[in-house]
């Protein structure tokens, strides 16, 4: 393990960032527990958000941010936005480490613990503008997760939902609509100091919390309805890569790792502390210098054919996963595209993630 | 570039991050120079680490004392043992070879 192995990974990272679909968790079969690993999630955090953006096809993580983001993109201002998200998940990954006696006295509590789920679950669900067909996305959703559970491991299961739900509707969209992206204009987002605090603390909350992701504490930005979108992304950026790094010092806090990439690297012990920062830093600086290039060469080739090209990706993706999740990427896309024209919030659907951890406490 | 944040900001942020890879650069080599180890194996060897696990026995031979350690995972050996209390259960030191096997030479 060395300091050249995380470079390399964070440059890895630039590379699986920006293809769309693709999910850190599928790389932990070729590459073990290797240092090289961490350097590849802390900088796919940063630069997922590019096909997020420009695309509309998020991961699990830049899945709330994918709809104001491609507004944004849609104005000129998606370079703006991707410098904001990396501005944001620099700022707030060195804040976080503000709030982690807090997270830990809180947590300490399993009562505490089942109220902040039940509140992020209601807060997906009921601030959904139609209550009616919102609950039967989620429900639907429910249904699917509890028929595939078993059949799939929980990476296949999220590359194919999140695939089909929040990529395959917008790709849809922008193939029927032929939508071109307009010229892309540079500059400097206006920095939120009080947003990356609130996004140190929620992506620590959400990394801490059973069956809560970065995108449904993300959520929060929705409460705010007159929240400018550029405000939304830099809160969903820092959420974003905190949720990461919570997900690694979940071990010392809640006592086990929170996520596929922090679960493969468990034994690297507390070595990782500085790691994760050396990612973080390089990730932004190389983020912040050749991110908005990346960006510009995405925006001029989105046309017809790369959205064929880009499904043709994503499906190939659930496809290398198994048959079921193909089958789970297929009705998960028939969700989406019900609530993309319906408009409905298609992020009420993962309010399945929290039933069956209310379910757990419950019963 | 123009934009509406501060002209400054740009250099301020890119800075930042400079200073933060360089500490954090800083840190994680001191940390990754005693890294804790359970077992030890041959990739460790010329590293100082520290082995966590407790004495089960030890011997003075021709003066220096040799200590075995236990930490569940294996059996490690220490040389230069300086007689500390029975009950540490950390010890830090450079790995070496000897005669085949490896061992933890403390105080190097």
């Amino acid at each position: 393990m060395n300091e050249l192995d995380i470079l390399l990974g964070v440059f890895i990272g630039v590379v699986t960032g920006i293809i769309p679909g693709l999910h850190v968790n599928l790389l932990i079969p070729f590459l073990g527990n290797t240092i090289l690993l961490l350097g590849i999630a802390v900088s796919h955090t940063f630069f997922d958000f590019i096909p997020s953006l420009f695309l509309g096809v998020p991961d699990e993580g830049s899945a709330v941010a994918s709809l104001p983001g491609h507004r944004l993109v849609m104005k000129g201002d998606g370079i703006k936005a991707f410098r904001a998200t990396a501005i944001s998940g620099f700022l707030s990954s060195l804040l976080f480490v503000l709030f982690l006696p807090l997270a830990y006295s809180i947590l300490r509590s399993r009562l505490v613990v089942l109220v902040l789920v039940v509140l992020v679950f209601s807060l997906v669900l009921f601030s959904s503008r139609s209550i009616g067909v919102s609950i039967g996305l989620a429900l639907a959703s429910a249904g699917l997760f509890y028929l595939f559970d078993g059949y799939l491991s929980s990476t296949a299961m999220f590359v194919a939902f999140f695939s089909g739900l929040f990529g395959i509707p917008t790709l849809i969209n922008a193939f029927v609509s032929d939508s071109r992206i307009p010229e892309q204009v540079d500059g400097i987002p206006r920095v939120r100091i009080s947003f990356a605090f609130l996004a140190s603390f929620l992506g620590l909350i959400a990394g801490l919390l059973p069956g809560i992701t970065s995108s449904m504490t993300g959520l929060v930005a929705d409460l705010k309805t007159e929240m400018e979108d550029m405000a939304r992304v830099f809160l969903l950026g820092g959420i974003n890569t905190v949720y990461l790094l919570s997900s690694f010092l979940a071990i010392w806090i809640i006592g086990r790792p929170r996520s596929g990439v922090a679960i493969a690297l468990e034994g690297h012990g507390i070595t990782l502390i500085p790691a994760l920062f050396v990612a973080v830093s390089s990730s932004f600086l190389l983020a912040w210098f050749i991110g908005p290039w990346i960006a510009r060469i995405y925006a001029r080739l989105v046309n017809r054919t790369t959205n064929l090209v880009v499904m043709t990706i994503v499906s190939g993706i659930v496809i290398s996963q198994g048959g079921y999740a193909f089958l789970l990427f297929l009705a998960s896309s028939s969700l989406g595209i019900i609530a993309y024209y319906l408009r409905i919030r298609r992020t009420v659907c993962m309010s399945f993630i929290i039933l069956p951890v209310i379910l757990n406490y419950f019963l | 570039m123009g934009g509406e944040g501060n002209e400054n900001f740009e250099k301020d942020i890119v800075l930042l991050a400079l200073l933060v890879l360089l500490v954090s650069t800083a840190a994680f080599i001191a940390v990754r120079r005693t890294e804790t180890v359970y077992s030890l194996d041959p990739s460790l060897i010329g590293k100082r680490v520290t082995v966590q696990g407790k004495i089960v026995h030890r011997i003075n031979a021709n003066g220096v004392w040799i200590a075995f350690l236990d930490t569940g995972a294996s059996k490690i050996k220490l040389v230069s043992f300086s007689g500390e209390p029975s009950n540490k259960t950390s010890f830090t030191g450079r790995v070496a070879e000897y005669k085949g096997d490896l061992e933890l030479v403390i105080g190097e």
